[in-house]
């Protein structure tokens, strides 16, 4: 087979600004999904529960999810630095022992009938937000596998100017499991995968003993946050 | 390149793939600042886990049935001005297999082109009958369907230097819907069939696939019957959306 790839052309280097391709590719699906479109400025408000962001179950009279509570707050800045209002944050993770609350996970980790794992806010005018949750329990990467993927929370960002949603996934500091992660693996630049790590902030607000991370995201530039290829 | 063939396989048999770049916007539009300072510019290979292939879970229990109807604030009120619509369909994977228990939200603009929201500084009127937003959760077939007023188009200020006349939006209503699994997540916006706007639109026009395009646009459904239960005659719009990935999953007892 070596003889084939002989005489296959070398590739040629991606030109830095490539015409759009015209139309899809002919392997395509009977179903293509549907395209995505901008999320737009007009997102109603009425959409986001008051109690959307508090996953954990802190507030007043709701039922507490087992785990360690953890209180995770942000910036979401533009490429100019400024901040960007209106950006809206779904966040999906395990339970703290390691277990998705959907029947795709055949896990045996116990799930917990106090955390659904879904959390969504959106920044206030100063590109803040802040969500309330419990840490994750790292998972198998399958049934049978010895991969282990670290404790982590998946986000997806919509916003107005947003063609498409952006996907990227915190991880927690001093975590043994970092260090072989599939995922931070997949990610070459040491840099990079420092920013998908939440930093402790001793000065955001939080309940006592409860202890507090900072997710900063910036949308673009050099030092944008990493995201994911969807 | 090996690493992203890897990625590739895992999501193969988690079952689903990478968007097909041609049926999917650009990010960066001339004319539409926010694309411009929000635009990402940092990928990296995504490993797909069961982060992915599991998400939130919806059911009917999580709306009222008075969601599904924008053109009036609740049952009894008095309707919205505009032609009375409905939009109607069903949501599908990549197999074309319905995707039940799916969570739909809509939020359009009234018949004059204003939106319930504080970020609209356009001077069009409002109109206080019209709710401007729906919820729904698709049944065991993945049907929806919502009652509205056709939205109408709006003037954009235009961010382009030299150019003061600004842009129109066509009439379209907002969607988003939560899948099966969080990477089946979409966030889309529904046209109109035959409005002149749609062909210069700069958001719908972004996507480079010209069909990927056509089926943005839901198609007018001759009436069969004189009218609808209520008495009155909305004209009928159906619309499908398609979201990545396969619905395999069986239900379990909740």
């Amino acid at each position: 087979m070596a003889t084939t790839s002989a005489r296959r052309p070398a590739r040629r280097k991606a030109p830095a600004k490539r015409a759009a391709p015209k139309r899809a590719a002919k392997t395509a699906t009977a179903f293509p999904p549907t395209a995505h479109q901008t999320v737009g400025p007009f997102f109603p408000a009425q959409f986001i529960r008051p109690t959307d962001n508090d996953l954990a179950g802190l507030g007043d009279g709701r039922p507490r999810a087992q785990g360690t509570p953890c209180v995770i707050v942000g910036t979401v800045r533009d490429i100019n630095d400024n901040p960007a209002v209106n950006i809206i944050l779904e966040i999906w993770q395990a339970n703290a022992a390691g277990r998705f609350n959907h029947p795709n996970d055949k896990g045996s980790a116990p799930l917990d009938p106090h955390f659904t794992g879904w959390g969504r806010t959106w920044t206030d005018r100063d590109g803040g937000y802040r969500f309330t949750t419990v840490k994750p329990g790292g998972y198998q990467a399958g049934p049978r596998s010895n991969r282990w993927f670290a404790p982590r929370i998946a986000m997806t960002i919509v916003g107005s100017g947003l063609m498409r949603p952006l996907v990227t996934c915190l991880y927690f500091p001093d975590e043994p499991l970092n260090d072989d992660d599939p995922q931070l693996a997949a990610i070459r630049d040491p840099d990079a995968r420092r920013q998908l790590i939440l930093v402790p902030d001793h000065h955001a607000a939080a309940p006592a003993g409860v202890p507090a991370y900072r997710f900063d995201i910036r949308l673009g530039g050099k030092l944008a946050t990493p995201f994911l290829v969807d | 390149m090996a690493k992203r063939k890897s990625t590739t396989r895992v999501a193969k048999r988690h079952g689903f793939q990478p968007y097909d770049e041609r049926t999917q916007p650009l990010r960066s539009i001339k004319g539409y600042a926010n694309t411009l300072r929000r635009a990402p510019t940092r990928f990296y290979p995504r490993v797909v886990s069961l982060a992915d292939t599991t998400g939130p879970r919806f059911s009917a229990a999580d709306v009222l049935a008075e969601e599904a109807d924008l053109s009036r604030q609740a049952p009894g009120k008095p309707r919205a001005l505009g032609q009375l619509i409905t939009i109607s369909g069903r949501v599908l994977d990549d197999a074309g297999k319905p995707v039940p228990d799916c969570l739909i939200e809509i939020w359009h603009a009234n018949a004059s082109g204003k939106y319930i929201h504080h970020n609209d500084p356009s001077p069009v009127p409002e109109d206080a009958n019209f709710r401007g937003r729906g919820r729904v959760v698709t049944d065991a077939e993945g049907r929806y369907s919502f009652r509205t007023v056709k939205p109408g188009g709006y003037a954009v200020p235009d961010n382009r230097p030299g150019d003061t006349i600004g842009w129109w939006r066509p009439p379209h209503i907002h969607v988003s819907l939560f899948g099966a699994h969080f990477a089946a997540r979409l966030v889309s916006q529904i046209f109109f069939p035959g409005d002149p706007l749609n062909e210069a639109d700069l958001i719908l026009g972004r996507i480079p696939d010209k069909r990927a395009r056509e089926r943005l646009i839901a198609r007018y459904v001759p009436r069969t019957t004189s009218n609808s239960a209520e008495g009155d005659a909305p004209l009928l719009f159906a619309h499908d959306m398609v979201l990545r990935g396969r619905f395999e999953t069986p239900f379990e007892a909740r």
